[in-house]
């Protein structure tokens, strides 16, 4: 039997041309595959950053290690010389750091994972029709048959594959799934950043001592009203019934006056010996000090006659 | 030979297959299974045998094989008195021109389809002739030594009742053959079609058949049935099945490698018959029950639980 050639990328005669076809389609194969892996890697790691990211919020940041990590020189230094861009505030989240180490291991032990088993014997398990035939030709070529029978084999796969996609490969429901589980944790993120979500007493911000011996949140975002008051506590109610004479009460002044202001309520003659320290009336627009003083004369008048 | 015309030879030669079936059918109603591993057993190069009780067409299909394939037919109805040279032929003196000479008369064994009607009814020496033959493909007679025709098979049929006075072939003898076929009763349909076909009109006689495979074909044909590729995990998968024969606690005596070697080539030469390129498993497991089944012996237990040959090798199939 003579058998027909055909001519290589190279320009030789290819004596085996079908076989040459399906050793390029098993190379084809094991590509999808490893695409295939590399999705599956790349949605769940980009889930579990999301997931440390957030659980390290929750819990104020991670243990044993401080909010902020430098960026290391050499680092900051490939940044300006490649991209020419130079990092004002030369630190990175600790969290982040953490998130995208997980995140970094998870596709590394995806990928490793999903291609432990041989991706053309996926590739035949997404593709049942096709199993025998491939698996059968693909032990024919490792084998160097070349009969009638073989080449005929390989021809028929050929176009079988033709008719094939690798799309069976993906789990489609589990990617999407996946994807909605990062949507949520990336939603819950955000609000976390925006209502600072607190569980079960966690989540109060990590401080920092100040000069004058009080503590400092770092967190510069904003906050709710609890953070900058305190939390809410019951005064006690006292028992001793104090008498307090008021003689007068001060006035209030515009802002920028309080030195003058207050000399003048004491030049004024009304701070009798049980005088109490005056307490400016709250007043913060300039317009309304025509209304204090006005009020004042009335009270002045008002005393003049009662003295006399 | 051109590629193109490989393919469309090999397609021709697949396509004339499904004729001799559809030949066969005209004569034999029914025992489609049978009639498919006969000629899986003639596409291997191998021999049968066959076993039913008397009247179901044993010898009926064996010749109607025989016509649509254009291959010469002998019959040879074995008894206790058949003698070796019965079958294989023996030396006689002629005279031709005054001269005496020893001429070799050839016997039915010379023959591309050898029907051997009730084989277990020879002596045992008479068993051994054939058998030698049906192996070596040869006879040796006075010395000499002469090939068969090729191709050449040897379809025995044995009835499983009335034994006595019978020789029951050797386990040893057995293993010879690549097939043990089992006929069964037809159904109540298949049965009425074969009356109305033998009992209707015309001469009463068999139909006729086309010829539609020469023996030349057959030969192409046994070469490309071998090479069907095989899958290892398939073909590995068919060793072991050999082998759980040899260790399941119901046998007491398991097949032996030329059953492994028969396994796989009947499956290839059924894959050729249903038009595919490669073996699947479907194959090797269609193929399991004739090719195991006289190779095996079956342990009392197994006997006592009224297992049969079949019921442990469907159960093997079902384990590997």
């Amino acid at each position: 039997m003579s058998e027909t050639t055909s001519t290589t990328d190279d320009g030789t005669d290819d004596p085996h041309p079908e076989e040459r076809k399906i050793r390029r389609a098993l190379k084809q194969i094991k590509r999808e595959g490893w695409k295939v892996a590399i999705i599956y890697a790349v949605v769940d790691a980009t889930f579990a950053t999301l997931l440390v990211n957030l659980a390290a919020t929750v819990a104020g940041g991670v243990p044993s290690l401080p909010a902020r990590l430098p960026i290391p020189p050499a680092v900051l230094r490939a940044l300006r010389e490649t991209a020419g861009m130079t990092v004002a505030e030369p630190t990175v989240s600790s969290t982040a750091v953490v998130g995208v180490a997980v995140g970094g291991l998870v596709f590394a032990v995806e990928v490793a994972w999903r291609i432990r088993r041989p991706l053309v014997e996926q590739f035949e398990a997404a593709n049942p029709a096709l199993r025998e035939s491939l698996r059968t030709a693909r032990d024919a070529v490792r084998t160097d048959r070349r009969s009638r029978m073989a080449r005929r084999l390989y021809e028929s796969v050929l176009d079988d594959l033709k008719r094939s996609s690798s799309v069976g490969l993906l789990d489609v429901r589990r990617i999407v799934v996946t994807v909605v589980l990062i949507t949520a944790v990336s939603v819950a993120t955000i609000h976390l950043a925006v209502a600072d979500i607190t569980l079960a007493g966690l989540g109060e911000g990590p401080t920092a001592e100040t000069p004058d011996g009080g503590t400092q949140s770092d967190y510069t975002g904003l906050q709710d009203g609890s953070s900058i008051l305190g939390e809410p506590e019951d005064v006690p109610t006292g028992e001793e019934s104090l008498d307090a004479t008021v003689d007068t009460s001060g006035s209030g002044s515009g802002q920028g006056a309080d030195a003058e202001s207050a000399a003048a309520y004491e030049d004024s003659g009304f701070s009798g010996a049980d005088s109490v320290e005056s307490q400016r009336a709250g007043f913060t627009e300039r317009e309304r000090l025509e209304d204090a003083e006005l009020i004042r004369e009335y009270n002045l008048r008002i005393r003049e006659e009662s003295d006399s | 030979m051109s590629e193109r015309e490989t393919d469309i030879d090999v397609d021709r030669l697949q396509q004339r297959l499904g004729r001799v079936r559809e030949e066969v059918g005209k004569r034999i109603i029914g025992q489609r299974d049978v009639l498919e591993r006969l000629l899986v057993c003639i596409l291997a190069d191998g021999n049968a045998l066959l076993e039913s009780n008397p009247g179901l067409g044993k010898t009926t299909m064996v010749r109607t094989v025989a016509d649509v394939t254009d291959l010469d037919f002998s019959r040879v109805q074995n008894t206790p008195d058949l003698m070796p040279s019965d079958i294989t032929g023996t030396e006689i003196i002629r005279e031709a021109g005054g001269e005496r000479d020893f001429v070799f008369e050839k016997g039915p064994i010379f023959a591309n389809v050898v029907l051997a009607d009730e084989i277990n009814r020879a002596t045992p020496k008479t068993q051994a002739a054939l058998l030698e033959a049906m192996q070596e493909k040869q006879v040796t007679a006075a010395g000499e030594t002469y090939d068969l025709p090729r191709p050449f098979f040897v379809l025995a049929t044995q009835n499983p009742i009335d034994q006595e006075g019978t020789y029951p072939l050797p386990e040893a003898q057995t293993d010879r053959f690549l097939l043990k076929l089992v006929l069964d009763y037809p159904s109540y349909e298949e049965e009425r079609d074969i009356v109305n076909l033998y009992t209707g009109g015309g001469s009463g006689s068999a139909p006729s058949v086309e010829k539609v495979l020469t023996r030349e074909e057959i030969k192409q044909i046994q070469s490309l049935v071998r090479e069907v590729p095989i899958a290892d995990d398939v073909r590995d998968r068919a060793i072991r099945l050999v082998r759980a024969t040899r260790e399941a606690e119901t046998v007491d005596f398991g097949a032996s490698p030329r059953a492994s070697m028969g396994l796989v080539l009947t499956a290839k030469a059924r894959a050729f018959m249903h038009g595919r390129n490669h073996v699947s498993w479907e194959d090797v497991a269609a193929m399991a029950p004739p090719v195991l089944r006289h190779r095996i012996l079956l342990d009392f237990r197994a006997e006592r639980e009224g297992l049969t040959t079949d019921d442990v090798i469907a159960d093997l199939v079902d384990e590997v």
